[in-house]
C-alpha cells in the first residue's frame, strides 16, 4: 500500500468520524464543505494529487478516491436523514398544543330570532315570486285606515289604541299601509311582501308589546282568486312548519278584505290532539287574510271589475314564538345573551 | 260575548251538542274562544271518595275521614255528617272555597284533628233546597274533578268573538240563526209580530223623532204589583252572561236583550212629567244623572229621551237615575227602539258610559221586528210583576230605516273570485240559507238581504263572501297562481345579506324598542325628534340613533361581567325636518373589549378594537354588498364621538366608524372598556337591480413593486397622498396601499413618515426598469409640489 493510499484510508476514517460528530442538520453544511467541497474539499484535494503519482498507481488511486467520495456522499445523506428525523420529532414533541383550547378568532355571532324568521319568510315568499316593498312607519290616517276601508269611527282608530303624533300623523298600526302606497305607485300585476315594524298602544305583557313586526303580502292581477290565496298560504305553511302541514281557513272579518279569513294550522306541538299551546283546540291561529276589498282597489284607482287580488298579514313575533316555543314576548326585547345565543 | 248555553237552547231547537256547535262555528265568522262553566262558589269543590271513616277519639259525633281526591292526592276531612260511609263519593269543599251560600271553608283543627275541608250538601252548593245531609254522588263519578263539571252544575257559557260588522250575532237568537243556516239545529221563530197601534189621546204620547232614531215603540204597563226581586234561575243566567241581576222587571229587559239582541228600557211612568216622552237632541249644558249615579253634562250631539221638563235617559246608552224602575213603581213605560249606531257609540264613549245596550246599538240592531219583541216583553213583565198592558205608541220617523235594497249579483263573478265551480243552484241555496230574497235574472240576479243583515250586506262582494262561507272555505281548492318571476329575483335581499355578514363577523343581533325616552339620543344628534301625542311611560319619541340602545346593552353586559361585546342592530331612525318626517333604515354596531377570543393569547389589550377595526369592518360590509366597492374615509367631528377617531365616508355621513368620546364613556359608566367603537351605515333594504359587471381584460405581466417612504407634514392624510398618486400615475398604477404611518423619535417635529407600497404595470408587456424609475420620479415630483412630501433618505 502506498503512502497516498494510506492517506486516503485515514481521510475516509476521519470524515466518517467527523460526520458522526455532527449533531444538528445545519452543521452538515460545514462538514460537506470540508470533505466534499467542489473546490477545496479534501476529497477534491486528494484527486488533485493524482499527477504526482506513478502512472501505474494513478488508476487504482483515482478509483479509490471516487469510491470514498461516493461513500461519503451516501453517509452524508444518511446522516442528514437521521438528523432531520430527530429534529422533526423534537419539534413535534415541543410544539404539541392542546387543540381543545378555544381557537383564535371570533366565533360567529347570532342573528336575533325575529331577524332570522323575517329572513326565512322573505326568502320563502321571494321564491314564490313576491318582491319586497317598504313604507314609512310614520303614516297618515288615510294610508293606515281610510284607504283600507276602515270607517271613521272604527275602534282601531281610537287614540287609546293607536300612537298619534301631535300633528295628526300616526305610527302605522299595520303593514297593510304599504299595500296602499305600493298600489298608488304601481299598476297590476302586483306581487309584493312588506315586512316591517308596527305600533299599537298595548301595555307590556307576556303576549303584547307596544311595537311588533308584521309581514304583509299582496297579489293583484287579472283572474286572481281565493283559491290562489289558499295555494300560496299552503306553500307558506309547508315552508315554515314543514311539508304536509294541515291548514284550514276560518271565516273572519277585516275592513280591507272580503271574503276574509283566518288561517290556522294543525297544532304542530300536539298534532291536533289538543294541548296547552293550542288551548286544547288542536289548531294554531297563524294569520289573517282575504280577497282585497273592491273599496280598497277603488281607493287607489284600480278597476275592481278587471282586477282582483288577495292580501294577508302575519305577525313575525307570533311565528317566531310558535316555531321556537318562546313563552313570553318580552324575551324578544330583553336581548339577554342567554336568549340571543340560542338561535 | 258571553252566551249562556241555556239561552242558546231557547233559540236553537233540535238535538245538538256543544262539540257540534264548536265545529260549525269554525265555518262561521263567529269565533269560539272558549267554553266556561259559570258555577260561582264551586271553584274549589272537588269530587272525592271516602276511603275510611273512623270515630274521632275526642268527640262522639265526629268522624275522621281519609278521602281519595284522584290526581289531587288525598285529604283528611273531619265530618259530623251521618249519611256517609267509606266508599261514598262526595263533593269536598277544599281550603279557600267560598260556597254559594257565602260560607268560607278553611283548613282547621276540629277537636285537635286536622280537617282540610268540608263535605257539602245539595243545599250548601245551591243546587236545591230539598235534600238533607251530604250529597252522595253517583258511583261512576270521576275523582278529583270540579263538582260543577262532574255534575253539570252551574251555567255553561260560550265565549264568542263577534266580528265588528256583525251586530246581528250579538244575541242568542243571532247565533242560533247563524248555526241553523250552517245546518245545525232549527231556529225558534221570533215572537209573533203583534201590530202595535198608536192610541191617540193615550197617557203617553210621542213627539216627532229626530234624525238618528230608526224605530221607536213604547207601551205602558199599569197597575203593577210590587216589582219582585230577581228570580234565582234568571239571575244565574244573567250572571253567567256577565250582567248584574237588578229586579224582575229590569231582568226581563236584560234577558230580552241577551236573547234577541234588542236593548230595551223601562221607565217609571209616574216620573214622566207631562205624560209625553220624546227623543230629542240634548241642549248644550243640560245635565242628567245616570243609572250608575254619575252626573253627565250633555252635548247637542247626544240623543236623549226626555219628558216635558228635561232629559230622562241617554238614548240607547243608559237610563237616568230619576226615572228608573224601583220597588215603588206602579206603572212603567217599556221602550223598544233603534238608534243610529255611530251616534250611540259617540255618546257612549264621550260620557264613558259604554254599556251592553250601547255596544249592541253601536254595532247595529235589526229593529224590523220590534213590535213582536215589545209585545213579548210586556207579556213577560206582566208574568213576573202583574199589571195590565196599557196604551202602545209607535213613532213616526223622520227618515225611513236604513238600506235594505236589492243587490245585483252575478254567480259567475263568485266563481271567478273564489276559484270554485259552484253552480247557480248551489249559490241560490247558499243565499237562501242566509235568509235573502232572490229574483232570478240575467246576467245578474237581484238579491235582497234579510233585514238583520242590511247593515253589512249591501254590495255584491258581501254576497260573494256569504256564499263562500255558506259553501265552506274547505271546498275552495288550493292553487298556486301562475306568474312570471319578478325582475329582481336574483337580487339579494340586502337586510338578510347584512345580517349574515354581521353574524359572520362575530356580532350578535339585538332588537330594541324604537320608541324611547325623549332626550335619550341627544348625545349623538341635535335633530328634532318625532314625538307621540300621548307617551306611554318610556315610549315617548321615535329614536334618532341606534347607538344609545346598543351602549345601554353594552353597559348591562359589562356589569354582568362580560369581557367583550359585539352587538348590531338593523332598524329605522326618524326625525323631524322642516318638510316633514324623515325615516332611514340603518345598520349599527358596537364593539368593545377584545376583537378575538382567546385571552390566553399574550397581550389581549393589543386586540382591543379601535376605530380602524371599525373602518375595516365597514369596508368589508360594503364590499360584500357591492363587489369592489371601497370607502374613502375622512375625519369629521360628530357629537358624542372622539375627535380624531371619527371616520366618515359617503354622502352626509352614510358610513360612520368612531370611538365613543371619553367623556360619554365616563358619564355612562362604561369606563371599564378603554375604547368603545360604534359603527353605522345607511342600509337600503329594498334591493335594486344592478347591471352585471362587465369583464375587463387584466394584465398578466408581472407588476413592478416599489415601496416609497415619504416624509410629510403631519396634517397630510393618506387619502390625500393616495389621490395625488392615482392622478399622477393613473394608467400605470396597479396597486397602492399606505402601509405605515409614524411620527415620533427619529422623525422631525411636525412631520410624519408614511410608507406606501406601489405596483406598476403595462398591458401587453413588462415595464422596463428605466420606465419604472421614470414613473417613480414623476410621482415624487408631484407629491412634493402638491403636498410637500419628500422621499425619506
Amino acid at each position: 500500500m502506498t503512502t497516498a493510499q494510506e492517506a486516503l484510508g485515514s481521510l475516509e476514517h476521519e470524515a466518517l468520524l467527523a460526520l458522526d460528530g455532527v449533531e444538528v442538520s445545519v452543521g452538515l453544511e460545514a462538514w460537506q464543505t470540508e470533505f466534499l467541497g467542489r473546490e477545496r474539499g479534501r476529497v477534491t484535494q486528494a484527486l488533485k494529487a493524482i499527477p504526482s503519482l506513478l502512472p501505474e498507481e494513478r488508476k487504482p488511486y483515482g478509483a479509490a478516491v471516487n469510491r470514498i467520495k461516493v461513500k461519503l456522499e451516501e453517509a452524508l445523506e444518511l446522516r442528514r436523514f437521521q438528523l432531520r428525523a430527530r429534529e422533526t420529532a423534537a419539534r413535534i414533541a415541543s410544539e404539541a398544543l392542546d387543540v381543545s383550547m378555544p381557537p383564535v378568532g371570533r366565533p360567529a355571532g347570532h342573528a336575533h330570532v325575529l331577524g332570522k324568521v323575517r329572513d326565512d319568510l322573505v326568502a320563502l315568499f321571494r321564491g314564490l315570486g313576491y318582491t319586497l316593498a317598504e313604507g314609512p312607519e310614520v303614516e297618515d290616517a288615510w294610508h293606515n285606515f281610510s284607504a283600507l276601508n276602515t270607517p271613521e269611527d272604527h275602534p282601531a282608530r281610537d287614540p287609546r289604541d293607536t300612537f298619534y303624533l301631535p300633528d295628526g300623523l300616526l305610527l302605522r298600526t299595520q303593514t297593510s299601509s304599504v299595500q296602499i302606497r305600493h298600489m298608488k305607485a304601481h299598476r297590476p300585476p302586483i306581487r309584493i311582501i312588506a315586512p316591517g315594524r308596527v305600533y299599537r298602544r298595548d301595555a307590556v305583557t307576556p303576549r303584547h308589546f307596544p311595537m311588533f313586526h308584521q309581514l304583509e303580502g299582496l297579489h293583484v292581477d287579472e283572474g286572481i282568486s281565493f283559491a290562489h290565496l289558499k295555494g300560496v298560504l299552503q306553500a307558506f305553511a309547508d315552508g315554515v312548519f314543514g311539508p304536509g302541514t294541515v291548514m284550514r281557513l276560518r271565516p273572519s272579518f277585516f275592513p280591507f278584505t272580503e271574503p276574509s279569513a283566518e288561517m290556522d294550522v294543525r297544532c304542530v306541538f300536539c298534532g291536533g290532539e289538543g294541548c296547552r299551546i293550542c288551548s286544547q283546540t288542536g289548531w294554531l291561529e297563524i294569520l289573517g287574510c282575504g280577497m282585497v276589498d273592491p273599496a280598497v282597489l277603488e281607493s287607489v284607482h284600480i278597476d275592481a271589475e278587471r282586477y282582483s287580488g288577495f292580501a294577508f298579514g302575519l305577525g313575525i313575533e307570533r311565528i317566531a314564538m310558535l316555531r321556537h316555543r318562546i313563552p313570553d314576548i318580552r324575551l324578544l326585547w330583553e336581548n339577554d345573551p342567554r336568549f340571543l345565543s340560542q338561535f | 260575548m258571553r252566551l249562556p248555553l241555556t239561552l242558546l237552547r231557547r233559540r236553537l231547537s233540535g238535538t245538538w251538542t256543544l262539540e257540534e256547535v264548536g265545529s260549525v262555528l269554525a265555518r262561521s265568522p263567529l269565533e269560539l274562544e272558549g267554553v266556561e262553566r259559570h258555577a260561582p262558589g264551586m271553584e274549589r269543590v272537588v269530587t272525592g271518595r271516602i276511603l275510611e271513616a273512623l270515630a274521632h277519639s275526642d268527640a262522639d259525633r265526629l268522624r275522621v275521614c281519609q278521602v281519595d281526591m284522584g290526581a289531587m292526592g288525598a285529604v283528611q276531612i273531619v265530618t259530623a255528617a251521618t249519611n256517609v260511609q267509606a266508599g261514598d263519593i262526595v263533593p269536598v269543599a277544599l281550603d279557600g272555597a267560598v260556597l254559594p251560600t257565602g260560607k268560607a271553608i278553611l283548613s282547621s283543627k276540629m277537636r285537635g284533628v286536622l280537617s282540610q275541608g268540608m263535605f257539602c250538601s245539595v243545599e250548601e252548593l245551591g243546587v236545591s233546597l230539598a235534600a238533607e245531609g251530604v250529597w252522595v254522588l253517583p258511583e261512576e263519578t270521576s275523582l278529583g274533578f270540579g263538582v260543577a263539571e262532574a255534575m253539570d252544575l252551574g251555567e255553561v257559557v260560550l265565549l264568542l268573538a263577534v266580528p265588528a260588522h256583525r251586530g246581528d250575532l250579538l244575541s242568542a237568537h243571532g247565533v242560533a240563526r247563524e248555526l241553523a243556516s250552517l245546518g245545525l239545529g232549527e231556529l225558534v221563530p221570533l215572537p209573533a209580530s203583534d201590530k202595535v197601534t198608536s192610541t191617540s189621546g193615550a197617557a203617553v204620547e210621542l213627539g216627532v223623532m229626530p234624525e238618528g232614531v230608526e224605530a221607536y215603540s213604547a207601551q205602558l204597563i199599569e197597575e203593577l204589583d210590587v216589582v219582585p226581586p230577581s228570580d234565582p234561575e234568571v239571575a244565574r243566567v244573567l250572571l253567567a252572561a256577565g250582567l248584574r241581576p237588578v229586579d224582575a222587571v229590569v231582568d226581563v229587559t236584560n234577558m230580552m236583550m241577551l236573547e234577541f239582541g234588542q236593548p230595551m228600557h223601562a221607565f217609571d211612568a209616574s216620573k214622566v212629567r207631562g205624560g209625553r216622552v220624546r227623543v230629542r237632541e240634548a241642549q248644550a249644558g243640560e245635565e242628567l244623572r245616570l243609572l250608575d249615579g254619575r252626573d253627565v253634562r250633555l252635548r247637542p250631539i247626544d240623543l236623549v229621551i226626555a219628558d216635558d221638563v228635561g232629559a230622562l235617559a241617554l238614548a240607547g246608552v243608559m237610563g237616568g237615575a230619576e226615572s228608573s224602575v224601583g220597588p215603588s213603581t206602579r206603572s212603567l213605560l217599556i221602550e223598544v227602539a233603534v238608534f243610529d249606531p255611530a251616534r250611540v257609540r259617540a255618546t257612549a264613549i264621550a260620557h264613558q258610559a259604554v254599556s251592553e245596550s250601547s255596544q249592541r246599538f253601536a254595532r247595529g240592531v235589526d229593529g224590523l221586528a220590534i213590535s213582536g219583541l215589545l209585545a213579548e216583553a210586556v207579556r213577560r213583565i206582566i208574568l213576573v210583576a202583574g199589571g195590565r198592558a196599557g196604551a202602545a205608541v209607535t213613532a213616526e220617523l223622520s227618515a225611513p230605516p236604513a238600506r235594505c235594497e236589492a243587490i245585483g249579483y252575478r254567480p259567475e263573478r263568485t266563481r271567478r273570485l273564489l276559484g270554485v265551480s259552484l253552480d247557480d243552484k248551489e249559490q241560490l241555496r247558499a243565499l237562501a240559507r242566509m235568509g235573502a230574497q232572490i229574483e232570478d235574472g240575467a246576467p245578474a240576479w237581484r238579491v235582497t238581504p234579510p233585514s238583520w243583515r242590511r247593515r253589512d250586506v249591501w254590495r255584491e262582494v258581501d254576497l260573494v263572501e256569504e256564499v263562500a262561507f255558506q259553501n265552506g272555505l274547505d271546498a275552495v281548492p288550493a292553487l298556486l297562481p301562475a306568474a312570471e318571476l319578478p325582475v329582481d329575483v336574483i337580487q339579494p335581499d340586502v337586510q338578510s345579506l347584512v345580517r349574515r355578514w354581521a353574524t359572520a363577523q362575530g356580532l350578535d343581533e339585538v332588537m330594541l324598542p324604537s320608541l324611547v325616552p325623549a332626550g335619550r339620543d341627544d348625545i349623538f344628534t341635535a335633530r328634532t325628534p318625532v314625538d307621540v301625542a300621548e307617551p306611554m311611560g318610556e315610549f315617548q319619541v321615535l329614536r334618532r340613533s341606534l347607538w344609545p340602545g346598543l351602549l345601554e346593552l353594552a353597559l348591562k353586559r359589562r356589569r354582568e361581567g362580560a369581557d367583550r361585546c359585539g352587538l348590531f342592530e338593523l332598524g329605522r331612525v326618524a326625525w323631524r325636518q322642516a318638510d316633514g318626517v324623515r325615516e332611514e333604515s340603518r345598520f349599527a354596531a358596537l364593539l368593545a373589549g377584545s376583537m378575538v377570543d382567546g385571552p390566553w393569547l399574550r397581550g389581549p389589550e393589543s386586540l382591543a378594537p379601535d376605530v380602524r377595526w371599525g373602518q375595516g369592518l365597514l369596508n368589508s360590509l360594503v364590499a360584500s354588498l357591492v363587489p369592489g366597492a371601497l370607502l374613502e374615509w375622512r375625519s369629521e367631528p360628530l357629537d358624542g364621538l372622539q375627535p380624531g377617531r371619527t371616520a366618515v365616508a359617503g354622502d352626509s355621513a352614510e358610513f360612520v366608524a368612531a370611538e365613543v368620546h371619553p367623556d360619554v364613556l365616563d358619564a355612562m359608566g362604561l369606563g371599564g372598556w378603554s375604547r368603545v367603537v360604534l359603527l353605522e351605515a345607511r342600509v337600503e333594504s329594498n334591493p335594486r337591480r344592478r347591471p352585471a359587471v362587465g369583464f375587463k381584460v387584466f394584465d398578466r405581466h408581472p407588476a413592478a413593486r416599489r415601496d416609497l417612504s415619504l416624509l410629510v407634514d403631519e396634517g397630510v392624510t393618506a387619502a390625500e397622498l393616495g389621490r395625488v398618486i392615482r392622478e399622477t400615475a393613473s394608467d400605470r398604477l396597479r396597486e397602492m396601499r399606505v402601509f405605515d404611518r409614524y411620527s415620533g423619535p427619529g422623525v422631525p417635529e411636525g412631520k410624519a413618515s408614511v410608507a406606501v407600497a406601489l405596483a406598476f404595470g403595462a398591458s401587453e408587456r413588462t415595464l422596463k426598469e428605466v420606465e419604472v424609475e421614470a414613473i417613480e420620479g414623476e410621482l415624487l415630483k408631484a407629491l412634493e409640489e402638491k403636498l410637500g412630501a419628500r422621499r425619506r433618505s
